[in-house]
């Protein structure tokens, strides 16, 4: 029954991604989203334009797994501390420790999803501790389903508005 | 695909090109920018095609944000121009927002259209100058 329920849920989630809403979606809101990202890292100071060179390429052949490994490895290893402080920001932003109150990618698309009439079930509805926590386990992927396809688009967004903020010699 | 019939479509067209009607002499100021900033041809074709064949609307903003935020000669003549193109897409997309009511599709067509009328204008007026510079 509940395998069934996440079937149907995650087919709801592909018919969205279909729709010209969705399309919308990544026009306007996502973009407006990616440009208030930029300003947030830049406020922090600004980033190395090679470092945002990768970004791309990443997305496309791993998806979010890949993006978040990257921004790990890179935070850790960078020395600079604009370049960490860039990718620690990233971090957040898409892997957002529980009960933030920060806007996030996640939060931004389920947001979107229940104006589109898909409400993923809210785990503080279930008592017992051991269905929370798949309740839980279930939503993520549920939407890191969908983030995956917008993760591409966000990326344009954030690069572009980053590059074209911080032009040459600025 | 639009739930709008095909004469409500036929209204918002009309609207479109009332609207970019209203618009052109600020188009033409475009137009003439892109001239000042000695953009070659080839640069004003890649936008033009861009416009043209953008699926998103807000892939003509990145493009051209991307133009001038790259680190080469033409890049800096982007950015003299680059703003105010901006600009005019941001009051191309509010008012395809508006004209195309509550309906994604409708929305998102409009503001595709409205952008390949403004680039028509602006690219015209671009030729015009290159031409006819004392004009």
């Amino acid at each position: 029954m509940a395998q069934d329920q996440e079937m149907e849920e995650y087919e709801q989630i592909k018919k969205l991604l279909q729709t010209e809403g969705f399309i919308l979606f990544l026009d306007k809101d996502l973009r407006t989203f990616a440009e208030n990202c930029v300003q947030d890292v830049l406020k922090e100071g600004k980033v190395k334009k090679s470092q945002l060179h990768s970004i791309p390429a990443i997305v496309q052949a791993g998806g979010m797994e890949k993006l978040l490994e990257l921004a790990k490895h890179q935070s850790e290893k960078q020395t600079r501390e604009n370049n960490k402080k860039f990718w620690h920001y990233l971090k957040k932003i898409l892997n957002p420790p529980d009960n933030c109150n920060f806007q996030t990618l996640s939060s931004l698309s389920l947001n979107f999803m229940r104006f589109n009439g898909i409400n993923l079930p809210d785990p503080e509805d279930f008592t017992e501790k051991k269905e929370k926590k798949a309740v839980k386990k279930n939503n993520k992927q549920l939407i890191r389903y969908f983030v995956d396809s917008a993760l591409p688009v966000f990326c344009e967004h954030f690069t572009c508005h980053y590059y074209y903020l911080v032009k040459e010699g600025q | 695909m639009s739930n709008a019939n095909l004469q409500e479509k036929r209204l918002i067209w009309q609207k479109i090109d009332l609207y970019l009607e209203e618009f052109y002499p600020q188009s033409k100021q475009a137009g003439q920018d892109l001239k000042s900033a000695d953009l070659e041809m080839a640069q004003i074709r890649g936008l033009e095609n861009l416009v043209v064949c953008a699926r998103r609307f807000s892939e003509i903003y990145n493009y051209i944000k991307n133009q001038a935020g790259k680190e080469n000669k033409v890049a800096l003549k982007w950015r003299q121009v680059a703003q105010r193109l901006l600009d005019q897409l941001e009051v191309m997309e509010n008012k395809g927002i508006e004209l195309g009511g509550e309906d994604p599709a409708m929305i998102l067509e409009t503001k595709l259209r409205l952008a390949r009328g403004w680039i028509k204008q602006v690219v015209s007026q671009y030729m015009f100058l290159k031409v006819a510079p004392e004009l």
